[in-house]
């Protein structure tokens, strides 16, 4: 238990002493020079001052507003698509991590012959989408209109629907059955031919896959 | 001691919150305010910013492409302040190219799979930006009318049969319209002039309903 006197005692310890001596000295000292400093340069520190103050009037304007459109951006890693230019950018904030050729959706449509009301528009949804899952050796199930478009019968077994090696090593889900995915057609990179995913070389893919996580933000305009 | 403390208290702290200069409240222009909520949402938006020359193509508030502008024209009366529209079409509306796939034959499935194995690709048809119009109307809502164009127009006498067609045509298709045609138009028209490969560019980027926010 400490004495009655204890704090009187921490004060006259010779180390506390020559501290607050040292204070005692060193602060009038310091307070003078910077008062000399202003007046011997009036004209600089008053420049100085405007200076400050019209950068916070500048910045107290945008900066809430900024601030908030910021808030909106996505954090971290994420991918821009380009359909127009079939272009696949990686970005962080404002930087390109890396960029790839890629190939989307062609547009077409296609009537499904067993159902006049039914039919199917292949185009790459546009908008502002998530990386849902990242798959590797991907299986394709294939829809009725792969079968329709090579003229071939829909099987009703779901096997006959299973096809491996066509989507590539990697495979990252946005959503809706559309993924980003590798192909066998490199030569048709960089155009519009897809029936809505987004095609990408091997090695851009294999980069996708290891660097943008689950979860990251994907736009496509 | 005490002069201690007195020093400290003078050059060593400083003054509470409390008496410090108020912040001024800020207000964000209205633009701004009614960027925010479109911003927030996931879909692609357009902003026609006139005083700049510029249409921005954004998602979450980030600039995704500007479309510049060489000539900005009102028709009617302009908008006088910031306004939110949605698209609601695009004239021409250009349809997609139909794919017409093989019969399905009728054979076994050991025939299927022989001639699976000696199929070849079919040449790819597909719509590229190039394949869009360089003139042509976007309608806002049924409020605004932007027409755009191209700023290098061919020449007349390039195809101007055609053109002398056109122009019958839209002169006699809207007889009922003529009495309007003199007076003010009621909904206003914005006219904006670019590059060709832009004007493209814009009809590939829009779709309906996107939201456009139009700046004056």
């Amino acid at each position: 238990m400490p004495s009655p006197n204890s704090r009187h005692s921490i004060f006259q310890a010779p180390f506390v002493k020559a501290l607050l001596w040292l204070m005692l000295i060193t602060l009038p000292v310091i307070t003078t020079a910077s008062l000399a400093t202003s007046l011997t340069s009036p004209k600089k520190h008053l420049q100085k001052n405007d200076a400050a103050i019209s950068t916070a009037k500048v910045s107290a304007r945008p900066f809430p507003i900024r601030t908030s459109m910021q808030g909106l951006a996505p954090k971290g890693m994420y991918v821009v698509v380009d359909t127009a230019q079939n272009r696949l950018e990686v970005r962080e904030g404002e930087t390109i991590i890396h960029t790839a050729v890629a190939s989307t959706g062609s547009g077409a449509s296609l009537q499904d012959p067993r159902d006049p009301n039914k039919g199917w528009v292949f185009e790459t949804p546009r908008g502002v989408y998530t990386i849902l899952n990242k798959i590797k050796n991907p299986v394709w199930v294939k829809p009725d209109w792969a079968f329709i478009e090579e003229g071939e019968s829909v099987p009703t077994k779901p096997k006959d629907r299973l096809e491996t090696g066509v989507l590539g090593d990697y495979a990252l889900g946005f959503g809706n059955g559309y993924f980003i995915h590798g192909t066998l057609y490199t030569r048709l990179l960089g155009t519009n031919v897809t029936h809505g995913c987004i095609r990408l070389g091997d090695t851009d893919l294999e980069y996708l896959y290891r660097h943008v996580p689950t979860g990251s933000t994907l736009i496509i305009y | 001691m005490s002069v201690l403390w007195v020093g400290l208290c003078l050059f060593g702290l400083e003054p509470p919150r409390s008496l410090a200069a108020p912040t001024p409240k800020v207000t964000p222009p209205p633009s701004v305010t009614m960027e925010l909520p479109i911003a927030k949402t996931k879909s692609l938006y357009m902003i026609i910013d006139i005083p700049r020359k510029l249409g921005i193509l954004k998602a979450r508030g980030m600039t995704l492409r500007t479309f510049p502008f060489h000539d900005i024209a009102w028709i009617g009366n302009s908008i006088p302040q910031p306004s939110s529209f949605s698209l609601a079409t695009k004239d021409p509306m250009i349809s997609p190219l139909t794919l017409s796939p093989p019969p399905i034959p009728e054979k076994t499935a050991e025939a299927t799979r022989e001639e699976d194995q000696s199929s070849q690709v079919s040449a790819p048809k597909a719509q590229t930006v190039e394949d869009m119009p360089l003139r042509y109307e976007l309608v806002l809502d049924d409020r605004m009318m932007v027409i755009i164009q191209t700023h290098h127009l061919p020449s007349f006498w390039d195809n101007a049969f055609q053109q002398m067609a056109n122009w019958t045509g839209r002169v006699t298709a809207n007889v009922s319209t003529w009495k309007e045609a003199f007076g003010q138009p009621s909904q206003p028209y914005l006219v904006l002039s670019m590059e060709p490969k832009d004007a493209q560019a814009l009809y590939w980027a829009v779709l309906p309903p996107m939201p456009w926010l139009v700046l004056p």
